[in-house]
């Protein structure tokens, strides 16, 4: 259904629209909504440890009103008896130690929070297989990014990925010098802030499923799209692809969930599905929990691409106003400009008589921790 | 040919006849007396030429059969002659120049307008003019003299007496030769009336004797005839088409037709309404001109998808020339698949749906295409923003046989080309239609009629995927007419559609999805005038379904899909229906019917049992049964009641009360809000039942001013069972146990309708205003889960406020404007009720379905009609329209979605058309 997204865009296009014909909209407010249990995690089959997340529905969009689900007693139990407990890591966040767990066991997830007791089905430990390959292909405007990967006891059949994403960019002007103490001061390597690292996680949902092809194989399945103009493909970009196998159950819950909340705004848009996971609430049967739990493990593999030697014109991307100028290279003039740290130094004008200026930017153009990355190199990368 | 030489030198005559000064009369009274045995008609001609002042005239080709057997004594000539042609179809006539005309069918009326018989004719001296026989030309002077002359009908030699006779005919358009479908043919006084069937078609039993007969027609002008009824007689009409104003009248009502006729609930607009009704894309466009009738409502603008009175999308039967039409539209929507330029007229039953129809449940939409112009050759054409259109016409033989064939395709594939954006210019999307309709009259009581319709689509996005589908029809439908009290149609026809999605971009993937569904069906329907006060409509029919529900096979060597097909569903559905229009009083009409339907759903197959009282899911299967092909596996029947009354309160004002069961048994399976291209279609079978609707709907009519304003009030309940909804996530493609996803919905659905329409005079139109609910709620006890906990919620269609205006101002004959005006409550939509966090993301948690609304709706329309001049002799007739849809630019909301983009949650209004849309279309005709 996802290519009938199109349609609109005929619409528009027939319609000979020149501007958009999608504008944003805030719904009415709701009247008080009840708030439901949110499980998220998986029971990893594999070497480490088991993590969940567990969270209350909430009113609000914005993640900042994030309501953990504290204090709560999470536990994997086997339909044999086993049983492991999760610890609490950060509010919210709950974790095993690392597992070994009977394959031809089933597991649930079983938590009791300070009210209710929720449990999920029992499901089958399933393993995860490697990638074969995650490959690239150039766009127009950015890299679309695939992933290939069998399984030759044609078991698996349905998957999902996500994606930790990594970043070396650059800022727009390379700084020698830091006014620091109101003293000028070359900077050292532990100082440059002209090379950043940044990561962030996919936000997305990707599924893939080869339940209609002979075999188990998942040929170049388009995972996700890096576009040029966020930048992350000015210097080098890294990604950290993790696929998971999911049962026949989870994969259509993941699949609603994406239907419900990505693939939207087509003329064609179902109305949305009720998400019916697999964890019940045992106390209310009736209040619905969201999220589904399977057993399975991650295999992840990195690729690296060099940006620079993408055809696209990346110098200067978020860098576009950046202007230098100079101050005179007196105390008084350089306390004035860098006192407050607005500004920052890059390099000294000389002369026969010294350094008689200094050229200057606003911080954003100079740090580039500005644009949230780290200086220090993440210990991958190559 | 020598016909109409004949035809040309008996008209002369008669008009010099008709100047001349009266003489002679009485020796029309002269006695003859005579013996003939077995005399050919030619000899007993000029024996009584060679003894009397007479002289015949006729057409020696036509009585040469003609054996004369008789004595008399004494008589006068009418008298003989009378005996001679008793039983034929031969009639004569005397002047007063003792000339006598023989024809066939028709006679000739010789006496001026002072005959005794014609008290309040004119002057003495009018020219006498046989419509019968006038010429070709559309000369209104021709057609005010045969409105009015006297036409002495039947066996004018019989004794008139009392008692009633039957007169039938065909109302023709004079300039085209083409059936009039849908005039009206009645009498004042006693008030009897019936309008044309759609062959232009005519049957009424009347009291003998002299009458004032009126024949009124959409978009026709005005005629009558003043009759003199002997006994059961044939009288054709020929009407003019409003000819001079082209498009001056919009509206054009039945006049006094919707308080006197039977039917309530019937929508009928011809092609002129539908053309004057400003669209998006210049282009008139049936479907959305449907739209803005009263008790049709759609989902939004990106669709031609309506539901009527609560009913949903697949409960619409939609008729081209009786073949059903399962898509009927092009690129997703936006435009309606019928070509405007073959089109007639269309006529939308909402309720009391007569017994010969069946098979869906909330509506019948009939679309009937144009005979070509048996007379001459022609066409027309258009030029329009996105699509361009030629019509072609003529007579294969003329008056007997003509053609119409016409086509229609878009520009918009090369229009994407142009673009820059290579996400437009990548895409494709392409369609046509082409129509042919051939018709033969063999004669008088045989008539022959063949469509055939192709409708094609192909899209493609900025992606690899190709989706296509395609509409093909056939019919062949012949008229015999086997007396003046009954005649039959039978018509047999296929119809077929299709649709394809394929990809190969990803060698590993390519695939190929194809669904086609093909009916085949035979059906004959007869009308029988039973006595004064009956007609009495029978016939039966049926309809063998063939569905392939979806096959999935893979394209290339390198791909690794594995076939699949989802076994095929046949099943024939059939039904024959009783119905009696009775006349109990004049004030007082029933209509009462009886349709009875039976389906079977036919072998081979597998079905699948479920463990009983079980929610059905592929847990629960117990059993799988395989039935041989042709096997009968499950059979659904029932009787589909359809009674209709009337009373009428004074003379231009009655009520109207129907009651209507129907049973459907093939269902679309589409979750989408809109009619998407991949929706597929289901038959009933021993897990999906029929479909049952009931409704009941009263209505006052009072007409105002010499009935050119009229007004209606409807009101209208229904209910529907069986309606199948989907479970959360449901598989509709592909999926070889369908039912394990659907549950039972029940719906139930109310309104009032109110209608004022002005259909004459310089402005012209209508204002209707809707109050309606749609509401629906699970009942399948086996569900598993219940939507909105199995209590009613609206349906996406509920919009219970709707009002509209449809308005036409004439400045000229050549200038006229049209406004249109429409306001509708916004359709119910479900907005998420709270948030949570998963897969990296901000995601929405929705709850009660279709708690909320979009914004209302509002738009306003406009459009210019300039004609070029209206010299007869002209080589083509052309037309600019110009228009601008949406005038105020208002951003109608058509959904509000939610999307999670980057983490967070936006929210999103999408509009389809949020500005002022001018289009310029460019019509000719020659």
């Amino acid at each position: 259904m996802k290519q009938y997204r199109n349609a609109i865009y005929i619409g528009c296009l027939l319609a000979m629209l020149t501007g958009s014909c999608v504008d944003p909209y805030n719904p009415p407010a709701i009247a008080a909504a009840e708030s439901y249990l949110v499980v998220e995690g998986f029971i990893n089959s594999g070497s480490d440890p088991s993590v969940f997340t567990l969270s209350r529905t909430r009113k609000q969009a914005n993640a900042g009103n994030f309501i953990p689900e504290v204090d709560a007693q999470v536990s994997i139990e086997g339909e044999n008896g086993e049983r492991y407990t999760l610890a609490e890591q950060t509010e919210g966040t709950y974790a095993s130690s690392s597992l070994t767990l009977n394959p031809t066991t089933r597991y649930r997830i079983h938590i009791l929070t300070q009210r209710k007791e929720y449990a999920s089905d029992y499901v089958p430990v399933k393993s995860t297989p490697p990638i074969d390959s995650v490959t690239w292909t150039l766009a127009q405007d950015g890299i679309q990014l695939f992933v290939t990967t069998h399984d030759p006891e044609n078991n698996t059949r349905y998957y999902r990925w996500d994606a930790e994403e990594t970043w070396e960019y650059v800022s727009a002007f390379f700084s020698n010098y830091q006014y620091k103490d109101k003293q000028m001061f070359v900077r050292y390597d532990d100082d440059l802030i002209f090379t950043c690292w940044r990561s962030d996680q996919t936000k997305q949902i990707y599924l893939g499923s080869s339940a209609r092809l002979t075999d188990d194989v998942i040929y170049k399945q388009p995972i996700m799209f890096t576009p040029v103009a966020t930048g992350k493909l000015m210097e080098k970009y890294s990604i950290l692809v993790k696929q998971y196998a999911l049962s026949q159950q989870g994969f259509e819950y993941w699949q609603i969930l994406e239907k419900n909340t990505e693939s939207t705004g087509s003329i064609f848009d179902a109305q949305p599905s009720q998400l019916q996971g697999n964890i019940h609430c045992l106390t209310n049967p009736q209040e619905p929990v969201i999220g589904f739990v399977d057993a399975s493990s991650i295999q992840q593999k990195r690729i690296f691409i060099v940006g620079r030697s993408l055809p696209f014109r990346t110098i200067n991307i978020g860098y576009e106003t950046c202007d230098l100028d100079t101050v005179p290279n007196t105390p008084q003039h350089l306390e004035d400009k860098f006192g407050d740290g607005y500004f920052v130094p890059v390099n000294p004008i000389g002369s026969s008589s010294g350094i008689i200026a200094y050229t200057y930017s606003i911080n954003q153009c100079v740090d580039c921790r500005e644009k949230g990355g780290t200086t220090s190199k993440p210990d991958f990368w190559q | 040919m020598i016909n109409f030489i004949t035809s040309f030198f008996l008209l002369l005559i008669t008009l010099i006849a008709g100047f001349s000064p009266l003489s002679a009369q009485d020796s029309q009274h002269k006695l003859i007396s005579g013996a003939y045995e077995n005399t050919s008609f030619e000899k007993v001609v000029t024996d009584i030429e060679s003894r009397t002042s007479y002289r015949f005239f006729f057409d020696i080709t036509q009585v040469d059969t003609v054996t004369v057997t008789l004595q008399f004594q004494d008589k006068t000539l009418p008298y003989i002659l009378a005996k001679i042609f008793a039983g034929t179809d031969f009639r004569f006539a005397i002047d007063r120049h003792q000339r006598v005309f023989i024809t066939k069918d028709r006679s000739i009326l010789t006496r001026i307008l002072t005959d005794s018989l014609a008290p309040a004719a004119p002057t003495e001296n009018q020219p006498t003019v046989n419509a019968p026989f006038a010429l070709d030309e559309a000369n209104s002077a021709v057609h005010t003299a045969a409105e009015n002359k006297l036409y002495e009908l039947g066996n004018k030699t019989a004794d008139i007496g009392s008692g009633k006779a039957i007169l039938t005919g065909t109302v023709k358009d004079s300039k085209t030769g083409e059936p009039v479908i849908g005039a009206v043919v009645y009498i004042e006084n006693p008030r009897i009336g019936v309008s044309t069937n759609q062959f232009g078609y005519y049957s009424i039993s009347l009291p003998k004797g002299r009458h004032e007969l009126m024949i009124k027609s959409l978009g026709m002008r005005d005629t009558k005839r003043q009759i003199m009824l002997y006994s059961d007689a044939k009288l054709d009409v020929e009407m003019q088409d409003q000819v001079i104003g082209l498009k001056e009248v919009v509206v054009e009502a039945e006049k006094s037709v919707n308080v006197t006729s039977m039917q309530m609930g019937v929508e009928r607009l011809t092609i002129k309404t539908i053309k004057q009704t400003p669209t998006v894309f210049g282009e008139a466009d049936i479907l959305r001109v449907v739209l803005t009738l009263p008790g049709v409502k759609t989902v939004g603008e990106a669709s031609t998808g309506f539901n009527v009175r609560g009913g949903s999308t697949d409960q619409n039967l939609i008729l081209y020339n009786d073949a059903t039409i399962y898509n009927p539209s092009h690129l997703f929507g936006f435009f309606s698949a019928f070509n405007p330029d073959l089109v007639k007229n269309v006529e939308l039953y909402k309720s009391g749906i007569p017994a010969k129809y069946g098979g869906r449940l909330s509506s019948v939409l009939e679309i009937t295409s144009r005979d070509g112009n048996k007379k001459t050759f022609g066409g027309s054409g258009g030029i329009g923003l996105l699509t361009g259109r030629l019509t072609l016409e003529g007579p294969i033989i003329k008056d007997k046989t003509s053609f119409i064939l016409g086509g229609r395709s878009t520009y918009s594939s090369w229009l994407l080309g142009q673009l820059k954006n290579t996400a437009y210019s990548n895409s494709k999307a392409s369609f046509y239609d082409l129509n042919l309709q051939l018709t033969h009259e063999f004669n008088e009581k045989n008539s022959l009629y063949v469509t055939g319709y192709l409708s094609r689509d192909r899209f493609k996005f900025n992606t690899d995927t190709l989706y296509g589908y395609q509409n093909q029809i056939a019919s062949l439908k012949w008229k015999h007419v086997f007396s003046n009290k009954l005649y039959g149609v039978l018509t047999t026809g296929v119809s077929n559609y299709q649709y394809s999605v394929e990809s190969d971009k990803n060698p590993v993937n390519a695939f190929n999805l194809a669904f086609d569904l093909a009916q085949t069906n035979v059906k004959a329907d007869f009308s029988y005038l039973l006595g004064d006060r009956h007609t009495l409509d029978f016939g039966a029919g049926s309809i063998l379904y063939k569905i392939h529900p979806g096959s999935y096979t893979p394209q290339g060597d390198g791909s690794f899909v594995v076939p699949e097909t989802i076994q095929a569903e046949q099943a024939l559905e059939s039904a024959f229906y009783l119905s009696d229009q009775f006349e109990i009083t004049p004030k007082l009409s029933v209509n009462v019917g009886l349709r009875y339907s039976l389906f079977h759903f036919l072998g081979a197959n597998d079905v699948l049992r479920y463990a009983p009282g079980l929610p059905k899911s592929e847990a629960t299967v117990i059993d799988t049964v395989s039935y041989s092909s042709g096997k009968t596996i499950q059979t659904y029947q029932g009787p589909e009641y359809r009674l209709s009354a009337r009373y009428v309160l004074t003379d231009n004002a009655s009520v109207k009360l129907s009651y209507n069961t129907l049973r459907q048994y093939i269902h679309m399976l589409s979750n989408t809000t809109a009619i998407s291209p991949t929706d597929i279609w289901k038959l009933s079978d021993p897990h999906s039942k029929p479909q049952l609707g009931d409704q009941i709907s009263l209505g006052w009519y009072k007409n105002f001013q010499n009935n050119t304003i009229e007004t209606s009030v409807e009101l209208y309940h229904k209910n529907i069972k069986n309606f199948l909804d989907y479970k959360s996530g449901a598989r509709l493609i592909l999926n070889p146990h369908i039912e394990t996803d659907v549950m039972g919905t029940e719906g139930k659905a109310y309104g009032i309708e109110v209608l004022f329409k002005k259909s004459t005079g310089k402005l012209n139109g209508w204002v209707s205003y809707t109050y309606a609910r749609t509401l629906l709620r699970v009942i399948d006890a086996n569900a598993g889960e219940l939507i909105n906990d199995g209590e009613w919620y609206p349906a996406n269609f509920d919009k219970p406020h709707d009002f509209t205006l449809i308005g036409n101002y004439r400045f000229s004959h050549r200038f006229s404007t049209s406004l249109n005006v429409t306001y509708s409550t916004g359709r119910p939509v479900t907005l998420p009720l709270s948030y949570f966090d998963m897969g990296g993301s901000t995601r929405t948690y929705y709850s009660e379905r279709n708690e909320y609304r979009i914004p209302d709706y509002f738009r306003v329309d406009f459009s210019m009609n300039i004609e070029g001049n209206h010299k007869i002799k002209k080589l083509a007739h052309s037309s600019w329209t110009l228009a601008v849809y949406n005038l105020t630019g208002r951003k109608n909301v058509y959904s509000v979605y939610f999307k999670s983009e980057n983490g967070r949650v936006n929210g999103y209004k999408l509009s389809i058309f949020g500005q002022p849309i001018p289009t310029v279309t460019y019509n000719f005709r020659f």
